[in-house]
Order: C-alpha cells, then sequence, then structure tokens
C-alpha cells in the first residue's frame, strides 16, 4: 500500500488555516493566535509548530536552513531538513545562513543579521509567558488583552530581591510594539536583542500549544526590566573579568558553547552558531593566504 | 496573466499568500498578486485565504456568482463576517467585527477593491510595525470616509480591523497597527 | 580533541534507523512477520485502543502502525494521526443513533432487568486472571476447533438487530431530563478544525475525550472516584458493538450506508441535582464514547463528562472538574510528544542557566567577602 503524499506534507485546507493565523499573526504583533495545529509525524515538541509554518510558507525554488542549537547537523536539524525534502520538491537547502531565504531554528538566532527578504521561523514549546503566573488560559487571554503584566513583573521583582539578579536564563519575556509580551522561545537572551527592530519578519509557531505569533520587521521588542536592573545578555566572561572568545575562529562576539575537553579536562568555548563560526574562520584566515 | 483557474491551485495560492504577507509585514508595500486574465486581483486573493472554515461578506455583488462554490466559504452579514469584500469608491455602509479583547483575532478582514495603488489622488504617510520609519503611498479609488472610520475601527488596540486594498494586480496592507496620515 | 558532539547527526539518524529495524526483525528466519490481519484479530484490544486514539477508522492503517511501532500504543496512535494530517475531510456524516448498534455486549449496572436484555458477551471482568499456558503452545488446527465449534450451536435469529436505551426508561419516568432535541441539531464542535478557546463546548470536550489517552483518561477519572471529586456514577447502560455509519449519497443526497465502526458507549447516572428553575430534581447524565472495544475508556469518560459539567456549573473543585486541566493533558500525542522532547539537545538553555547560576553565585560570594 502506498499513499501520495501532496507537496508540503499538510493538505491545502490546514496550510490555508495557517496562512490565516499567520497574517492575523503579523496584523496583531505579539499576540498568539490560537489554531488548530495538525499533527505532524514527529513528536510534539520536536518543532511541529515551526514545521506547520515552514510547510504552509515554502514554495518551489526557495532555500531553507534548518537550525537546532545554532547547528545543521543537530539530530534534529538533519531529521526535519530531511523530511521537508522529501515533502517539498523543488525546495534547496543550505547551511549557510546568507543564503537562505527561510530559516527554521529551534533555540537560537543566527548570529549574521538577517536581512529583509528573509524570514524567520522560531519553534516554541510555551508560548505563554503568563504561564508561570496564570494557570488558566482564559484568564491569561483577559491579562494579554490589557496588556496587564504586573503579575510578571511581580515575579521578576521578587527574584531581584532574593537573588539581587534577574535568575530568568532564556525565554526571556519581551513586550513587542508597547503592547503584548511574549516568551520569545528558549533563546538565551544573547539572541533577544535580535528581535528589536528586525529587518526580517520573525515568526513563531507552537505545534503542541497550538498558537502562532510574530514580531513584524521594524517592531519594538524589549525585554521586560527595571530602570535599576537592566536587562543583561550571558556575559562569558574569564576569572579576569575578561571576555571569553571562541577556540576556533576566535571570535569574541557570538554566543558560545562549552564543554570540557575530554583530554585535558579543561572547559573549552566554541561558537553556538555553527556557520558563523565557519565565516568568521574563512574570514580570519584569508589574509593569511594572501600573504603567505 | 495566467492560464484561467490557476489561483485555484496550491502552488500559485503558495506566491500569493507569500505576497500578502510581505504586504502585511510591510505597511506600504505593493505587492504583486498572481491572478488570471479577465478576473480580479482580489478574487485570487480570496482564493488564497478562504475556505469552509470561513465566512464572507459581499455587499456590493462584487463577486462572480460561480467563483463561490469554488471559494467554499460560507456567506455571511458584513456584522458578521470573517472576510468582507469592498469596493473602495463607495464608504462603508457597516460595523465590521473588532474582536474581542481576549481574542482580537476574531475580526475581520477588509478586502477593499480600489483603482490604483500606484497613483492617485490620494496620498498617505504611513507609519507603525513593519514600516521603517515612515512610507508614502498614492492611492486612487478610495473614499476617503475608510480611512476615518478605520480609525475609529482600530482606535481600542488591540481590537480593529485589518485592511488588504487590492487593485487590478497588487495588494497593499494596512494592518490595524498602522498609523496613516494623510497629505 | 572532540568537537560539537551533535555533528554528524545525519549518520547517526540512519544508525539508529538501522537497529531500530533490526529489532523489529531479530527473531531471524525461523518468524513469521506480523500481518496486519493478525494484530488486528488476535490483538484487537490494542488495536481498537489504537484505533481511538489516532482518531481516524482505519483498520488496516491501525494494525500497519502496530506493526511500525513494534506495539507502543502511544508511537502507533501517533502515526495514524499524523497520516489523518494529510487527508481532506470531504464530507460529514448525519447524526448517528447508537440505538442502531450491532450489539456484541450489552450490560446496566443499574437494573437488574433491562429492556432488550443484559448480554455479558465478551469480557474479562469474571475470568480468573490466572496464566494459560497452553497458550504458550497453540497450533492453528485450534483456532480452526473454536471457531467451528462457536458457529454450530450459534442461532443468528435469535438476536434482535437493534436494543431500546436503558436511559429512555429513566427519562419516561421522569427521572432524567428530556433530551434537547434542539441542541442535538446544532452543529459540533470540530476540535480538527477549530483551535479549544476556552470556554469550550461539550462537544469539544467530548470529541478531545473520545481520542484521549486511555491512562491519562483512567488517571483523572480516577482521581475523581477516590474523592477528588464526587461523580458518583452508576452505568445506566455500556454497549459494545458496530454502528452502521451513513452519508448523503452525493448525487440523491439521500443516506446511504458506507460501513460500519466498532464502538464502546458508556452512559453513567450520576448524582441529582436540583433544578435552578424550581424544577423537580433529576438524575444528571455523562456520556463516554470511543473507537473499538475499551470499556475502561469509555467508562472514564462518561465519568469526566460528567465531571467537567459539574466544574462548568460550579466552577471546577478538584482537577477533573476543570476543563483546561483535563481536556489540554489527555491527549498522548501530544503528552507523550513533549515528553520525549526533553531528549533534545538543550545544550544553548542549559548554557544561559549556567551563565544565570554563576552571576548569583559570584554575587553572592562578593557580598560575603565583604
Ligand atoms: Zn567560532
Amino acid at each position: 500500500m502506498s499513499l501520495a503524499q501532496q507537496f508540503g506534507f499538510l493538505d491545502e485546507y490546514a496550510k490555508k488555516e495557517i496562512r490565516r493565523t499567520s497574517l492575523k499573526a503579523v496584523a496583531i504583533p505579539g499576540y498568539q493566535v490560537p489554531y488548530s495545529s495538525r499533527e505532524m509525524p514527529m513528536g510534539r515538541g520536536f518543532g511541529t509548530g515551526g514545521l506547520q509554518l515552514t510547510l504552509a510558507l515554502i514554495g518551489e525554488g526557495e532555500v531553507l536552513k534548518v537550525i537546532d542549537q545554532g547547528s545543521d547537523d543537530s539530530v534534529n536539524a538533519v531529521n526535519l531538513r530531511a523530511f521537508i525534502e522529501m515533502t517539498c520538491p523543488g525546495v534547496g537547502t543550505t547551511r549557510v545562513t546568507g543564503e537562505a531565504d527561510l530559516i527554521q531554528s529551534r533555540h537560537r538566532i543566527p548570529e549574521k543579521p538577517l536581512r529583509e527578504d528573509q524570514l524567520l521561523v522560531l519553534q516554541v514549546p510555551y508560548p505563554d509567558p503568563l504561564v508561570v503566573v496564570e494557570a488558566s488560559e482564559e484568564k491569561r487571554k483577559q491579562l494579554h488583552g490589557e496588556a496587564d503584566y504586573s503579575r510578571l513583573l511581580v515575579k521578576l521583582y521578587e527574584d531581584i530581591v532574593k537573588f539581587d539578579e534577574i535568575t530568568i536564563s532564556h525565554r526571556y519575556p519581551t513586550r513587542i510594539n508597547d503592547h503584548y509580551v511574549i516568551d520569545p522561545s528558549p533563546i538565551p537572551r544573547w539572541d533577544v536583542p535580535k528581535l528589536h527592530m528586525s529587518k526580517a519578519l520573525v515568526l513563531l509557531g507552537a505545534g503542541r500549544e497550538k498558537k502562532i505569533y510574530a514580531v513584524p520587521p521594524y517592531t519594538k521588542a524589549e525585554p521586560l526590566a527595571f530602570e535599576d536592573k537592566p536587562f543583561r545578555v550571558e556575559a562569558f566572561l574569564d576569572e579576569r573579568g575578561r571576555r571569553r572568545a571562541c577556540a576556533r575562529c576566535g571570535c569574541d562576539s557570538s554566543f558560545l558553547d562549552e564543554y570540557v575537553d575530554s583530554n585535558s579536562g579543561h572547559q573549552v568555548y566554541r561558537c553556538s552558531d555553527a556557520d558563523w563560526c565557519d565565516e568568521q574562520l574563512t574570514r580570519r584566515s584569508a589574509p593569511e593566504v594572501i600573504n603567505g | 496573466m495566467l492560464e484561467v483557474s490557476a489561483i485555484w491551485t496550491a502552488q500559485v495560492q503558495q506566491q500569493n499568500y507569500r505576497a500578502l504577507l510581505d504586504a502585511i509585514s510591510h505597511p506600504g508595500w505593493v505587492k504583486s498578486i498572481l491572478h488570471q486574465a479577465g478576473s480580479p486581483a482580489s478574487t485570487a486573493v480570496l482564493a488564497t485565504l478562504l475556505d469552509a472554515e470561513v465566512s464572507l461578506a459581499d455587499p456590493e455583488g462584487l463577486l462572480e456568482a460561480a467563483d463561490w462554490p469554488l471559494l467554499q466559504a460560507s456567506t455571511a452579514a458584513p456584522e458578521e463576517a470573517d472576510y468582507i469584500l469592498c469596493m473602495g469608491s463607495k464608504a462603508a455602509q457597516f460595523q465590521p467585527r473588532l474582536g474581542s479583547l481576549p481574542s482580537p483575532e476574531q475580526s475581520a478582514t477588509l478586502i477593499i477593491c480600489v483603482d490604483s495603488l500606484h497613483e492617485g489622488e490620494l496620498k498617505i504617510s504611513l507609519e507603525g510595525p513593519g514600516v521603517n520609519g515612515n512610507a508614502d503611498c498614492a492611492i486612487a479609488g478610495l473614499h476617503p470616509d475608510w480611512l476615518s472610520q478605520r480609525e475609529d475601527w482600530v482606535c481600542g488596540y488591540p481590537l480593529g480591523v485589518d485592511l488588504l486594498l487590492v487593485d487590478d494586480s497588487a495588494v497593499l496592507a494596512l494592518p490595524r497597527t498602522t498609523r496613516v496620515e494623510v497629505v | 580533541m572532540a568537537y560539537v558532539a551533535i555533528k554528524g547527526g545525519g549518520q547517526a539518524i540512519e544508525g539508529s534507523k538501522a537497529v531500530l529495524e533490526y529489532l523489529r526483525t531479530r527473531q531471524g528466519e525461523c518468524a513469521q512477520p506480523l500481518q496486519a490481519d493478525t494484530i488486528q484479530n488476535q490483538l484487537r484490544l490494542l488495536h481498537g485502543r489504537v484505533l481511538s486514539e489516532g482518531g481516524v477508522y482505519h483498520p488496516r492503517l491501525a494494525s500497519l502502525a502496530i506493526k511500525q511501532a513494534q506495539g507502543d500504543s502511544l508511537e502507533a496512535a501517533f502515526i495514524l494521526r499524523a497520516y489523518r494530517s494529510t487527508v481532506p475531510r470531504l464530507a460529514e456524516t448525519d447524526l448517528l443513533d447508537t440505538r442502531n448498534m450491532r450489539i456484541t455486549r450489552r450490560i446496566s449496572s443499574a437494573f437488574k432487568d433491562i429492556p432488550g436484555g443484559q448480554m455479558l458477551g465478551a469480557t474479562t471482568d469474571y475470568h480468573l486472571r490466572l496464566m494459560r499456558m497452553e497458550l504458550l503452545n497453540e497450533s492453528p488446527e485450534r483456532f480452526r476447533a473454536v471457531s467451528g465449534e462457536w458457529f454450530k450451536d450459534l442461532n443468528v435469529d435469535e438476536i434482535p438487530d437493534t436494543f431500546p436505551k436503558v436511559l429512555q426508561q429513566l427519562r419516561r419516568d421522569g427521572l432524567l431530563a428530556p433530551l434537547d432535541e434542539q441542541r442535538a441539531q446544532q452543529t459540533p464542535f470540530d476540535i480538527t478544525r477549530e483551535p479549544m478557546i476556552f470556554p469550550v463546548p461539550r462537544s469539544a470536550a467530548l470529541a478531545t475525550l473520545a481520542r484521549g489517552e486511555q491512562g491519562s483518561l483512567l488517571a483523572i477519572a480516577y482521581s475523581n472516584m477516590r474523592g477528588y471529586g464526587d461523580v458518583h456514577p452508576t452505568v445506566a447502560e455500556l454497549r459494545v458493538g458496530y454502528l452502521p455509519v451513513f452519508l448523503p449519497h452525493p448525487i440523491t443526497g439521500k443516506p446511504m450506508e458506507i460501513g460500519e465502526v466498532e464502538l464502546t458507549e458508556c452512559e453513567v447516572v450520576a448524582m441529582y441535582e436540583a433544578d435552578e428553575e424550581g424544577g423537580k430534581p433529576l438524575f444528571t447524565l455523562g456520556y463516554g464514547a470511543c473507537f473499538g472495544h475499551n470499556e475502561v475508556k469509555a467508562i472514564s469518560m462518561a465519568i469526566l463528562d460528567r465531571s467537567l459539567q459539574n466544574g462548568v456549573q460550579h466552577g471546577p473543585g478538584n482537577p477533573s472538574e476543570d476543563p483546561e486541566f483535563v481536556l489540554l493533558h489527555v491527549d498522548g500525542i501530544e503528552s507523550m510528544g513533549f515528553c520525549t522532547h526533553y531528549k533534545m539537545p538543550h545544550y544553548v538553555t542549559f548554557q544561559s542557566d549556567m551563565d544565570r547560576l554563576r552571576a548569583t553565585q559570584a554575587k553572592q560570594s562578593q557580598e560575603q567577602g565583604e
């Protein structure tokens, strides 16, 4: 028995619903638009929301990049890319950020600034930043509508009282266009400023929680903070307070992954964004080639 | 120009969707819509967005009778409809759905047919999300009352309506967040 | 020095597929590969469970999904559900009347005798759960002998085509509210087409429960039975059988039978409530139904339907009465997917976590140093 599958796996009605939903999401920046969310052939939590968006968006001749944890070679990225290649004939794939029309990512925004003609799809496990202070969705929707985030701010403030620091590490609550506060997906704080006035449209898809929301281009995206306790990105400072650099490419302005070297037992830092690291490495070694 | 019926194919709808997404992400951008000869671009827009799950109002009877069954959408009064097909030269005679505070997306999208999005007597300047600084547009065939009515509809953000202005071959979007100034 | 552990993901996935396939077939050449029919018949209860949680009545593909998933019911239901995403919905059946079920089993715990009679049918309820060692060594001949024996004395004509519902009697006696004919005409909420925005209509709750994961339904219903709630159900009727499905003929529009689905249906009657408009107090009702033969699921669902209605009416007093709590946590495909996803790399978020912890620790030691 063979089951013929059409371009983009989903039936056209499912795509239409996602398309209608995404247009509303852009029109109401940061608002989580509910949609029915079909089951995909990979687990809920593995990027089914992002994948449904990608499948509704993508067309023949376009070039896609899929990243997970900054890497195109991570098992989940490989899996998603293979699925899209299988179900979307005529779609090209790339690992180079600058070559992609569409980028689907989990947990990272590429270091290389995105262009106006590019589009970023982020996979979202928990779409609602208010869930930590209010369990009922019905009540949360009301709070969002009123832009009432006082309880969230109190929660942040309690952190400061207890630890003298804001302890939220990732999924940092971010206010879009002065109204809705979003969960920007589990990107590190490092990536949050990239949302602010981004040239590229950012679409966020939560498949299991059945929500789509957006940060349109040229739109304010401001992490919640207090005047005396500003929002801070990851520091990556060494014992002497100096910014660590990537051990591979030498870049000291990228988000770093930390490893323990299996031979020396020392900590090693490398760029989390694999394509960025490659690009920096090429750039650094290029003059040497010319000189040599 | 396309072969008759191409606007109902998956491939053309994907491309027209991306044009709509570009348009609504960048208010002021005029994006081409693939459409068929002798049929308005607005029909191609409807074909891209509508199916049996949503309702359409056509108070001016702009849609060809033969297109209704293809769209599959149910008919509704403009006050109830998810999508409203409008004639730009005539001011609105209805109050569209604006959504609610918890569910602002349950609001109408208006597809307004105008004469031209490239040149015209109405000069407007846009600001807001999606607009890098501000954007200037010139439109022909949009009754000035539309803009004042839109003001009333979108003043209670996040409630509001989203407008898709369509001429014979292109679309320009005015989502509820866009601030419009006549210049 | 080892670089990024996640490199070479493609190779790793291929390797993983190969070993999974090896395990599926490792019984070797003496093995009989499982046939779809074997699964549907000899593992009929697992099969029914996958049909029901998958939410598509496709017996052959359900068998394939079980085979492919190597017997994991969550995984099999998932495969079936994903298949569902690729097929459009072409038509809607009219309202189906379960009085027309071809019954294989039917009981009531409310009355000793019911119109049409009790029919114990196939159940393990009164079996001793002792190992039947002889099944370890069965022959095809024995299969034939058993079915031959079964059909020998069967008088098909004695079994009525349809049975009246026990609830009809309670309604006639004025102990239960009459059927709301108007509500029966309303289009039910389609959870596969519309997002659930709370509060949701009862039809959305029933649809969610009907394809909910059996264990999840049971656990939450059990919490109500034990005292986190007070439904105190009586099974007015539990029936298992085959329900004919009708679709309007594409040309004439007349209903035509397109097949039948195996169904388990349960109606529980619960503690009576005072009528708010001053009428007589009446029993309340809970309804459960699912594809396949699955009584635990149908009963759990009926109890949850009742507890959710209580919650909607009086405000939720415990988890089983809270629609958001119940309906957003019973779907097996969603819960298993999310549980599984924690095995994926979370390097970046953990890096951020370490950054915060170190910053907080540094602050503390600074303060203590001062
Ligand atoms: Zn690097």
